[in-house]
């Protein structure tokens, strides 16, 4: 028995370098389309490239701000993650994380706490928030087997204006610089800066502790296991005593909490109060990107978010230096995404180096 | 007097907010009827609609402009059937990095033709000509591709249910290995669907910017996740979806007329919600969703 497992693992570790290489493979050729298209629309590639590398490498700051920019994409990463473990296709992270982020900002707006409680309230309030809003698509594939692609995608629209009229009408700050503003929630939910001067603050190291806890949560526990089990072979999974449903519905429920999460990091240590349609993204498609480079491992996920937070903070830098537009991102998102589609990439990459060469 | 003018800038609005839905769910029943979910349409109109623009732009002649839209969804329906049709390739994946690609390229191309300047629009372009109309008002003039989507809907519905064709093609979406046996080539078959039904979607975006509104804009929605929905409001039956998306067009259509006469005491958030909440409850109260069978399952050759 114990030899079956040892075989099992070695299996894995074997599976887990495909992956990877997988992953490389599809960014270093999302890289070189990109690089053709900059080259046609008259720029240089290799310029902008290394001008983007230095904006999102090149001194301590800009270290900095890859890693905030990484923050909540590394939790959207993670909910799109659990998803996918369980064949769910919630597109509704970027709802969740609305929907998360005002949650968090009720906990620390409208209680008082000692400092550390009062954070941990504000915490489990943006995961409520996020799972309160994949609970009716939940329930709804569940039931009466409504797809989720269409009920996720709706659930992220109604969060968007929810929060807008929740924003504008009931907890506005008329005085803010910014239109759309709430007041500043308590000081004690702040989740502080690490490097004053910078937008890198502790929920960083919350996001690094959560996909921890889900690295545990998948590897080390029973659920865990029956959340891989579903994934891989349903038919199987429901012949072995597992309910799939319930097991679907956990990974989704999840899926919202972690992007919940997101949203609690970015009201409580980036800006400190709700900003109406803060996110440029966040949860679609940077979740989904990032989910996928880090191969629904929630090690790999902290590794492309900063991958995917380097990109977007580099942009700006790149925009400066050689003046490419830094929408190129996205660009260079989507070719991922498209190539992470296809699958055993490595495998037709090497059949193809073999032949030619 | 003042209702037939209320009642005929309704229609026309519907007409506007529904034609590219329905060019983009027509084309999504084909692709759906033989198997295959293409989810990246909105991103496949958006390219299709900025090609249009810059075709446009260019040569100054909006049917050239059209070509280059259908030309566009070709080759993307091409790479998106390549990965979606291989036994392991991920549909879901492909289109959302199709969407993400077109969102991305549309706004780098924006400035990177027109310049910063332009302000997430393109300058003006040749729009295609209107078919006139012996009315005063709004229906003095109607668009081509109204008459071009009723007339779609009828022939791809007699296509799909009394041709030789449609059979083939509908027995590779319930059933492929049995359409296998017989001869069919399901592969062949799908490839086709996905490459018709991606440049029926490019044709939905070129009507949004060179007939509606003669221009691209940055993220600008296609109405391709409404027409994904409204496939399966529509039950895959080509002429349900033309109803289903004329009854889309009308409800957003009347909500943003009526919202500002009804506006009193309600956020003007809660009208907006409205459609999405519609398309939720009318996507859950379908009693028995009659997909094809073998939709979004990838064939594997025994």
């Amino acid at each position: 028995m114990s030899k079956k497992i040892e075989f099992l693992e070695f299996g894995q570790i074997k599976i887990e370098i495909q992956e990877i290489t997988q992953s490389i493979i599809a960014f270093v050729l999302a890289l070189v389309v990109s690089g053709i298209i900059i080259l046609l629309s008259g720029y240089n590639p290799i310029i902008a490239y290394i001008s983007l590398f230095q904006g999102a490498f090149g001194d301590f700051y800009s270290i900095a701000a890859t890693l905030a920019r990484a923050t909540p994409i590394i939790f959207t990463g993670l909910a799109m993650t659990f998803a996918f473990l369980v064949n769910a296709a919630n597109l509704g992270v970027e709802g969740q994380l609305y929907m998360g982020a005002f949650f968090a900002f009720l906990g620390g707006y409208l209680f008082q706490l000692p400092a550390l409680f009062h954070i941990i309230l504000a915490l489990l309030m943006g995961a409520l928030g996020g799972v309160l809003w994949s609970i009716l698509p939940t329930v709804l594939k569940v039931k009466r087997g409504v797809h989720e692609i269409v009920t996720t995608m709706m659930m992220n629209g109604i969060a968007i204006f929810f929060t807008n009229y929740l924003t504008l009408y009931h907890f506005l700050d008329p005085s803010a610089s910014i239109v759309g503003a709430t007041d500043f929630i308590h000081d004690t939910a702040v989740l502080i800066r690490i490097i004053p001067g910078t937008s890198l603050s502790m929920a960083f190291i919350v996001a690094l502790i959560f996909a921890f806890f889900a690295y545990y949560l998948i590897k080390r526990t029973n659920w865990g296991y029956k959340i891989r089990a579903v994934g891989l072979n349903p038919k199987a999974a429901e012949y072995g005593g597992v309910s799939v449903s319930k097991i679907w519905s956990l990974g989704m429920l999840i899926s919202g909490a972690f992007a919940g999460l997101g949203g609690a990091g970015v009201t409580l240590g980036l800006y400190r109060r709700f900003l109406v349609r803060f996110s440029p993204g966040y949860g679609l498609p940077d979740g989904i990107v990032v989910a996928l480079i880090g191969r629904r491992n929630p090690i790999g996920v902290i590794l492309a978010g900063i991958l995917i937070g380097a990109l977007y903070t580099g942009s700006i830098n790149m925009r400066l230096a050689t003046s490419i537009p830094k929408e190129l991102v996205l660009v260079i998102i989507g070719i991922i995404t498209i190539f992470m589609a296809i699958p055993e990439l490595w495998r037709i990459i090497k059949k193809w180096w073999t032949q030619s060469s | 007097m003042v209702d037939t003018i209320f009642i005929t800038s309704l229609i026309a609005a519907t007409l506007r907010l529904a034609v590219p839905i329905i060019i983009s769910a027509e084309g999504e029943v084909i692709t759906e009827r033989a198997g295959v979910i293409n989810v990246g349409i909105e991103g496949i109109a958006l390219l299709g609609g900025f090609i249009a623009t810059y075709v446009s732009y260019l040569t100054q002649n909006p049917w050239i402009a059209i070509l280059a839209a259908v030309i566009t969804g070709v080759v993307l329906g091409l790479i998106n059937a390549v990965i979606s049709l291989h036994p392991k390739g991920d549909q879901f994946l492909v289109g959302i990095g199709m969407n993400t690609f077109a969102l991305g390229f549309t706004a780098y191309g924006l400035i990177v033709i027109w310049g910063e300047l332009s302000a997430g629009a393109s300058p003006r372009v040749p729009k295609t000509p209107k078919i006139q109309l012996p009315f005063e008002g709004a229906f003095s003039e109607i668009s081509l591709f109204v008459v071009f989507m009723i007339l779609l809907a009828l022939v791809i519905y007699f296509i799909l249910f009394k041709t030789n064709v449609g059979l083939r093609l509908r027995s590779v979406g319930e059933n492929p290995a049995a359409a296998d046996s017989a001869g069919i080539n399901v592969y062949r078959t799908r490839l086709f669907a996905v490459v018709i039904g991606s440049a029926l979607a490019a044709l939905g975006g070129a009507y949004l910017t060179i007939d509606q509104h003669g221009r691209f804009q940055r993220y600008m929605t296609t109405g391709g996740f409404s027409a994904l929905a409204i496939v399966v409001f529509g039950n895959w039956n080509p002429l349900i979806v033309l109803g289903g998306g004329l009854i889309f067009g009308f409800g957003e259509a009347l909500v943003s007329r009526l919202a500002p006469a009804l506006g009193v005491g309600l956020a003007p958030q809660f009208i907006q919600m409205v459609p999405l909440i519609l398309t939720i409850v009318i996507y859950s109260l379908r009693k028995k969703v009659t997909q094809p069978e073998a939709l979004g399952k990838p064939y594997i050759k025994e």
